[in-house]
């Protein structure tokens, strides 16, 4: 039943891909102008090449990718401390809120120019992705610990549970799909941005700049292929939080 | 176990001065109307509700069993007996005398009513609580497994006699578990008794004249 599951998904997510696919094809017979839509086997032969020939192309996304893994790990971290101590102490959810809804307001790009002015091109993708991953993780993880069944706690006070227990027993299994999810969606949201500020810094080693030069040089078949790499990191991200979210819930069912 | 208790919600006042004093070493069995503070004496006693005056007595183990049993749903039946503290040697022995012993690595999910609320019954016992709290714990079952739990709580009961309140609205099970019977009326006790019994539980459906009276004295008649 699972397994059967699985493939259906998979079979729609094909299809889904096969549709954008499709339009992609639309658009570059329609247009007709190679710089505008380039061919979609262009694409993916400049991918293929980037992927298996291109060393300069590697060591670029793994920059990028530690970018986003320091801004995921920091935002994760700081999310958890204040969503735990806003949970034990709501004091601390109320001198939080205003300083969550700045953060998810304040318009990243004229955030990123100022910390540009206070660090350099290499952290101020970093801090920029923090700063909008933070708010989002902090949301996820103190709706995931307030929506942990309120009698089972009263069930864990009366029979005196100890905190340690609690957390590994009940309150970490619990929030843990919804980590999972919140996990895998910000990742793919992280290089979304941590690229995006690459790009407006110039970023060196970085796929940002790779992208901004394919398209400076006018090669986008390249610069196509690499949104595809980022679009692909994201997608990769968010099925992986999904299936570990869904492998958490299938326990105890 | 005694206490002078005052507790009252934004809207409601439940108990002015309600003074109490519960039997150490025998159940207590509480009927009332609903929304006359049942389970928040229960809650009182288990110290989940906050209220005014005191207690004394009140022994600091307490198993609760809860009308709705409150497992947590990832862990199995062994796992959610060991994780309210059982001691797990006797773990076996508590669900065997209560029927649970091939349920012991299923999760709640795959358990029906009456099989939760046994579970929950084992793990109140299994937390060699001092002070027993029961908040309507056989209601929602049909009469045959109703008489059947309340044989196999009496058995673990017997054990160790730890100080009990059952809450119910069923004055059968009062008669038929509690030795003393109270009735809760405006936040006060309402009516008493202590059925005779030379055994517990007494047999379903037997008829006193002691119940009776109580019955009519009950409805005021």
């Amino acid at each position: 039943m699972f397994k059967r599951a699985i493939w259906k998904n998979l079979a729609l997510t094909a299809i889904g891909i096969g549709l954008l696919v499709c339009v992609w094809v639309v658009a570059w017979v329609a247009v007709g102008n190679e710089y505008v839509v380039p061919a979609f086997s262009d694409c993916v032969k400049k991918l293929a090449k980037l992927l298996f020939t291109d060393a300069g192309f590697w060591r670029a996304f793994l920059h990028t990718f530690l970018r986003v893994l320091q801004a995921f790990v920091w935002s994760v971290a700081l999310a958890m401390l204040v969503a735990t101590l806003g949970y034990v102490f709501p004091a601390v959810e109320r001198v939080f809120a205003p300083v969550v809804v700045f953060l998810r307001s304040a318009p990243v790009m004229a955030v990123l120019l100022i910390i540009l002015v206070w660090t350099n091109a290499g952290v101020a993708p970093v801090i920029v992705a923090f700063l909008s991953l933070f708010p989002t993780l902090y949301a996820g993880v103190f709706g995931a610990i307030s929506a942990v069944d309120k009698e089972l706690v009263e069930m864990s006070r009366v029979y005196n549970v100890p905190v340690r227990k609690r957390i590994a027993k009940l309150y970490l299994p619990t929030i843990a799909p919804f980590f999972a999810r919140e996990a895998g969606a910000a990742l793919g949201f992280g290089i979304k941005l941590v690229v995006s500020a690459e790009i407006l810094v110039r970023t060196r080693a970085s796929l940002g700049i790779l992208m901004q030069d394919a398209q400076i040089f006018g090669e986008m078949p390249t610069l196509f292929a690499l949104v595809i790499v980022a679009c692909a990191f994201g997608f990769l991200c968010d099925c992986l939080g999904g299936g570990v979210a869904r492998l958490f819930e299938r326990r105890g069912k | 176990m005694k206490g002078l208790i005052n507790k009252s919600y934004e809207t409601k006042r439940v108990f002015t001065d309600f003074a109490f004093a519960f039997p150490d070493g025998e159940i207590t069995c509480v009927l009332g109307a609903s929304g006359v503070g049942k389970t928040t004496l229960l809650n009182i006693l288990a110290r989940l509700t906050e209220f005014d005056g005191e207690l004394s007595g009140v022994p600091a183990k307490v198993g609760y069993v809860f009308q709705d049993p409150r497992l947590i749903p990832h862990l199995t039946v062994e796992e959610n007996l060991l994780y309210a503290g059982a001691n797990p040697e006797k773990v076996d022995t508590v669900l065997e005398k209560l029927g649970l012993s091939a349920y012991k690595n299923k999760y709640p999910s795959k358990l029906s009513g009456g099989e939760k609320q046994r579970v929950n019954l084992a793990r109140a016992f299994l937390s060699d609580a001092e002070l027993l709290l029961l908040d309507e714990p056989f209601a929602a079952l049909d009469t045959a497994l109703k008489i059947r739990l309340w044989k196999e709580f009496a058995l673990l009961w017997e054990e160790k006699r730890p100080t009990t309140v059952l809450v119910t609205h069923d004055l059968e099970e009062a008669w038929a578990l509690g030795h003393t019977v109270l009735v809760l009326k405006d936040g006060k006790i309402g009516y008493s008794a202590r059925p005779k019994r030379t055994e517990l539980p007494l047999p379903y459906g037997a008829q006193s004249a002691e119940k009776s009276a109580f019955l009519r004295e009950i409805l005021g008649e």
